[in-house]
């Protein structure tokens, strides 16, 4: 007799999981990851993404998907307020999710961050938003231009950049959490460029 | 003064800087996490060029892609040989660029159309 029990209080439930796979509309996701976005991952992912885009012959479309969805990962591993030690590197959690659409693609990112950060990041998308192509472009040199904050391995640009390759508005949506803590979503829209 | 050799990986440029010849080549992908800890070394190998050879410099950059960190990166090392030209140095840069690709080729017009040291675009 098998002394295996099958004990279902240990998993999430078969709907939970379709409810996941499901969300992204089942025919449309192109990559959905959730978890440590390592460099080692994010290679992979990055190199799987842009390998697949279909009916690209020029790659323009791939390069902008490769730089955002770099950009988008990048910030998951400095800002996110889940973080785990992998290697001996700090490394950050969070979920990436890409879908394709007839015109378009969106791409989405969504991690953890503490609330006292909220405002920063608030401000400089709203700020971003407000900018024509000519003032951001001007914007970023500023940015590559000005000393670096102290321990700060990024250099304040990622967002200009997905501004400036995206075809929209950079969305960013707020979900608040316990104990200080808020999930900040971007959602990306890229059309396919012919 | 010793020659700098770093291998490509899928995320960082190849780095072969001849000190001999004066000629500093990079190519490659460069979208690592942590760019200055990479760029480190070709700072440090720079500056000593800069400081103790004191001779004239080409620097050929190849790049399929860069991140934004890596792109602050080259800011930095761009002011350091416009210091280096402002000072009498002879300093030469090529951005080479693959036909149609106009990201890389406006990456490397940002960061170069303020630098008072020749450079130029070379489609590949």
């Amino acid at each position: 007799m098998s002394t295996k029990n099958c004990e279902h209080e240990f998993f999430m439930s078969d709907s939970d999981l379709f409810s996941l796979y499901s969300s992204g509309g089942l025919e449309k996701t192109i990559l959905m990851f959730k978890g440590l976005l390592t460099q080692d991952i994010l290679v992979v992912l990055a190199e799987m993404l842009t390998n697949n885009l279909s009916n690209d012959p020029r790659q323009k479309t791939t390069k902008k998907m490769f730089s955002i969805f770099v950009e988008l990962a990048q910030n998951i591993h400095r800002y996110s307020a889940e973080r785990f030690v992998v290697e001996g590197k700090d490394v950050g959690a969070g979920i990436v999710l890409v879908n394709e659409f007839k015109t378009y693609y969106t791409l989405i990112s969504g991690n953890v961050i503490d609330n006292e950060k909220l405002q920063v990041l608030k401000n400089n998308i709203e700020q971003i938003n407000n900018m024509d192509e000519e003032s951001l472009k001007n914007y970023r040199k500023d940015k590559l231009k000005q000393k670096r904050e102290e321990g700060d391995k990024g250099a304040g640009v990622g967002l200009i950049d997905i501004a400036r390759k995206s075809s929209r508005q950079i969305e960013l949506r707020i979900k608040e959490l316990e104990n200080n803590k808020s999930f900040i979503s971007f959602y990306i829209l890229l059309e396919k460029e012919l | 003064m010793e020659s700098l050799h770093i291998d490509e990986s899928k995320f960082t440029m190849a780095v072969d800087f001849n000190t001999e010849k004066g000629l500093c080549i990079m190519s490659g992908n460069s979208y690592p996490e942590d760019a200055i800890s990479f760029f480190e070394p070709l700072n440090r190998w720079l500056s000593q060029y800069i400081c103790e050879v004191n001779k004239p410099l080409t620097v050929e950059i190849k790049l399929n892609y860069l991140n934004s960190s890596s792109s602050k990166c080259f800011m930095d090392i761009f002011d350091l040989l416009d210091d280096y030209h402002q000072d009498g140095g002879n300093v030469h840069v090529k951005w080479f660029y693959q036909e149609d690709d106009d990201e890389i080729k406006e990456a490397g017009e940002e960061l170069l159309e303020d630098m008072s040291f020749n450079f130029e675009y070379v489609e590949i």
